[in-house]
């Protein structure tokens, strides 16, 4: 990780990457049965959060250009409370991973693939996942800008397939639950906006040309909301909030809704051949970041030492969380947005606030 | 007599010493002869026969020495100066002449065709260019026609091949480095490149990969491209191959490295990134528009070629819904008497087709095609007749095969040969799921491979705007002002500014044509 680099368009792709794949299905149905109707101004106002959690994170690491957030922590806050931190961002990114890695293989069993193992589907994913962490992490962001026009040209299907059903009748009331309500319902996209929160302080020291940061990461969060928040404005002028809120992956039933002409009758194959790319990334990254913050906090050298019994970690965890998807969307709704949401927001406030105690807020050479 | 590293003096030591050496081989040469012009002093010449132009060693080397005449003239220089090396100034007519000292030297050049000039009492041997063998003549490469373009092709013999190239180069700075590899063979391996466009890091690095190689034999630069790539256990190949001088010519004008090896009329060129393999020489001289198209036309063969198959066989057996009714309902007539699940069906008639093709190339050519022809027709006729397998699939995998010859490059045509094979098992073991993660592992893959250091999928990623004339499109010749990046060269200036290049028609503004003709009869 030392050695590799990362370019501006890389780390512009990265970001839509990671917050597009789960918050399109599972958090978009999340949130219509806590918000009706109101799904997508609610996560555009979780977004508007998110992008400004982004530049306060980009706003500390660039004052420790070529620092991870574990590293920075250490040299703020000390040896022991870093490697506290350490272990619970390692804990955080393989959850994150698990639940990254379900979204597929959730979409794939249920819509897909019925009489597959789940077993079978977690294991090759897993195995997918840990080859690109192999490859290193260079390699897994420029496949994000593969992945990028993958979730581009979905987002489009869908819209041209969809717009001949779209209602706007379906999106009237606007804040028909109130503003409040759409606020505090913005937590259920943490999980996803987390994934972006933190990976910033972990690959940020990455980045070649820094003092593009803050522009980089604002304009990838603008883009990554365009394509995010075009599926629940559409799941909801398609079919409704009834209906959104019926279903677990919802995006999967909003592919359903949308037809390519005659020849084309069903969007849910190419949907998914798009839409994997764009998780895939997420969980690559999700799953390598989890590996260096374990590797960073024991001091271990060799990737492999950590990379093989992680996979079966993850393996199980996966397994042991998406076999009965109730359970899945019930952990989704609590405990993991909150959790997510006070680690992302609380772990940038504190090392923030150390920084400032210790006079480590001046401006670097990477402003 | 004791073994040593250099000539004696002796003239019967060193005659010894040679053929204790090279042995009494059949085709080996000895002349003995006496050169009045050095008081009749005893000499001999060596060589192989077969390997030397016997009409020049007779013309340029016995008959001066023998009849005396080079000497006639040049007594002074004969007092002054060391009589062997008058000798090699003015004794013989041979073009080139050096003069050694070391076995090891002199025996390299008696192997590769040059003859050797002992003569007694001197511990110096002159050793006369003389190199001449029956050749292949030029002719049209065999693997890459082209329609439009130039028809000769590289030959087995590097000096032919390196004048293929100096003909289209004329720069003072193309440079030909040369080296042997291969203990026994000794091939000679020649760098060509134009020094003030390749990157030296990268020239560097390649020389140091094939110093290293220490191999007793390289028949062939397939031996050599194992050697030197960066993945060797990637199923993609990282060094480019031809068989044509412009091709080679057009990658050192783009600050590539060309390696020629003898023996063998297939050149390397580095470094390479993926899209080369899908372009051809007649999309430079063909109209942009046509050289444009033809791409989109193989970069849709690409991906039928890896693809095909797999989708086929995923949406038959797990996902009927996705295709149209009266499509999925045709294919289901299809595959109503064929007992074999759509997976066995096409690995058995994509083996079958590999079989085909393979037997194709061994048999001689009139009946290699016969063969490729009436057993693709036949067979699969007789296949779909006995409800062994569906029309549909025969369909889909001529569709396949077709498709991987619109490829140009063969060696890629073959790694997607390869790959078909296991995306096939996972598409028809996971349906969709299997063939996405297979696409993303070789996607994946692809992203990690770099060719002496250049990545391999650039100038799509990395992303670099500039080299993008010459990828899915290929400009016109006046807008492509720069190399491209990926050769890491030095100087990446091709042209001047477009506005100056692009053709326009004559303006009549205020102008006359007789005015335009008589302007430019006074020019």
């Amino acid at each position: 990780m030392r050695n590799a680099k990362i370019d501006q368009i890389q780390y512009f792709s990265l970001f839509p990457n990671l917050v597009f794949g789960k918050a399109i299905g599972f958090t978009s149905g999340v949130l219509s049965r806590q918000v009706g109707a109101d799904v997508w101004t609610s996560m555009l106002i979780g977004f508007v959060i998110g992008t400004l959690i982004m530049l306060f994170m980009t706003f500390i690491g660039s004052r420790f250009p070529d620092k991870t957030i574990l590293q920075y922590s250490s040299h703020l806050l000390g040896k022991w409370p870093a490697k506290w931190i350490g272990v619970i961002l390692f804990l955080f990114f393989s959850v994150a991973f698990t639940t990254s890695a379900n979204v597929i293989t959730l979409h794939i069993k249920e819509y897909l693939l019925p009489e597959t193992p789940m077993i079978v589907l977690t294991v090759s994913y897993v195995l997918l996942s840990m080859y690109g962490v192999i490859l290193g992490i260079e390699v897994i962001l420029r496949l994000a800008l593969f992945a990028l026009i993958m979730t581009i040209l979905l987002d489009f299907l869908m819209v041209i397939g969809s717009i001949a059903k779209f209602d706007i009748m379906n999106l009237l009331p606007l804040f028909d639950r109130g503003i409040v309500k759409n606020i505090t319902s913005s937590i259920y996209l943490f999980p996803d906006l987390s994934f972006a929160v933190l990976a910033v302080g972990m690959l940020f020291p990455l980045l070649n040309q820094k003092k593009k940061a803050y522009s980089l990461t604002f304009k990838s969060m603008i883009a990554a909301t365009l394509l995010t928040v075009t599926w629940p404005l559409f799941e909801i002028g398609v079919m409704g909030a009834d209906i959104t809120k019926q279903y677990v992956v919802t995006c999967m039933q909003m592919a359903r809704s949308a037809q390519l002409t005659l020849y084309l009758p069903r969007y849910e194959l190419i949907m998914m051949i798009l839409f994997v790319w764009g998780v895939i990334i997420q969980s690559m990254v999700m799953f390598y970041c989890a590996m260096y913050s374990f590797k960073q906090t024991t001091g271990i050298k060799k990737d492999w030492y950590i990379i093989l019994p992680l996979s079966l970690i993850l393996m199980i965890g996966t397994y042991l969380l998406g076999y009965d998807h109730n359970r899945f969307v019930d952990f989704l709704t609590t405990p993991w947005p909150q959790i997510t949401t006070s680690l992302s927001t609380g772990l940038p406030v504190i090392l923030f606030l150390a920084a400032l105690i210790r006079g480590k807020l001046k401006r670097t050479d990477a402003e | 007599m004791e073994k040593q590293t250099k000539a004696y003096r002796k003239l019967k030591d060193n005659e010894q010493y040679l053929k204790e050496t090279l042995g009494g081989s059949a085709d080996i040469v000895h002349r003995h002869f006496v050169i009045p012009g050095l008081n009749n002093r005893k000499a001999f010449l060596i060589y192989i026969d077969g390997l030397v132009n016997t009409q020049e060693i007779d013309d340029s080397i016995l008959r001066p020495l023998v009849s005396y005449s080079q000497f006639s003239n040049e007594e002074e220089l004969m007092v002054k100066v060391d009589p062997i090396s008058s000798l090699m100034e003015a004794g013989v007519l041979t073009s080139s002449v050096k003069m050694m000292k070391e076995w090891e030297q002199i025996l390299d050049s008696i192997v590769c065709g040059d003859t050797a000039l002992f003569i007694e009492g001197s511990d110096k041997v002159i050793i006369h260019a003389t190199r001449g063998w029956d050749a292949r003549s030029i002719s049209e490469p065999i693997t890459e026609g082209e329609v439009r373009g130039p028809r000769d092709g590289f030959i087995e013999s590097i000096r032919s091949n390196t004048a293929l190239i100096r003909r289209r180069i004329r720069d003072y700075g193309l440079r030909f480095e040369n080296m042997k590899i291969g203990k026994m063979t000794k091939t000679d391996v020649s760098l060509a490149y134009i020094d003030c466009l390749a990157d030296k890091g990268i020239l560097e690095e390649l020389k140091k990969r094939l110093k290293r190689i220490d191999v007793d034999s390289i028949l062939e630069s397939g031996y050599l491209e194992e050697y030197i790539e960066d993945s060797p256990f990637s199923p993609f190949p990282q060094i480019e191959h031809t068989e044509r001088p412009d091709k080679a010519a057009a990658a050192i004008l783009e600050g590539r490295i060309v390696i020629i090896v003898d023996n063998t009329p297939f050149v390397l060129m580095v470094p390479t990134v993926m899209w080369q393999f899908l372009q051809a020489s007649g999309d430079y001289y063909e109209r942009y528009f046509m050289g444009s198209f033809l791409r989109w036309i193989r970069f849709t063969a690409f991906f039928l070629s890896l693809t095909l198959p797999s989708i086929y066989v995923l949406l038959v057996s797990f996902h009927q819904e996705m295709i149209p009714t009266p499509l999925a309902l045709n294919t289901a007539a299809g595959r109503e008497s064929v007992p074999f699940p759509a997976i066995i069906e096409a690995l058995l008639m994509e083996t079958m087709f590999e079989i085909l093709r393979e037997a194709g190339i061994r048999m001689p050519r009139q009946v290699g095609q016969a063969v490729s022809i009436v057993g693709a027709l036949v067979i699969g006729d007789a296949a779909v007749k006995a409800g062994i397998i569906s029309p549909t699939m025969v369909i889909i995998i001529a569709a396949t095969g077709i498709s991987s010859f619109a490829i140009p490059a063969y060696t890629v045509s073959f790694s997607l040969r390869l790959l078909r094979f296991p995306l096939l098992l996972l598409s028809g073991t996971l349906g969709v799921f299997g063939f996405i993660a297979g696409t993303i592992f070789i996607v994946m893959h692809l992203l990690s491979l770099r060719s002496f250091g250049a990545p391999y999928l650039a100038p799509i990623s990395p992303l670099r705007m500039k080299d993008m004339k010459d990828v899915a499109v290929r400009v016109p010749w006046w807008t492509m002002l720069q190399r491209p990046q990926n050769t890491q060269g030095q100087n990446s200036k091709r042209q001047i500014e477009e506005e100056d290049l692009k053709p326009k028609p004559p303006s009549n503004k205020g102008r006359s044509w007789r005015k335009i003709r008589n302007r430019r009869n006074e020019a």
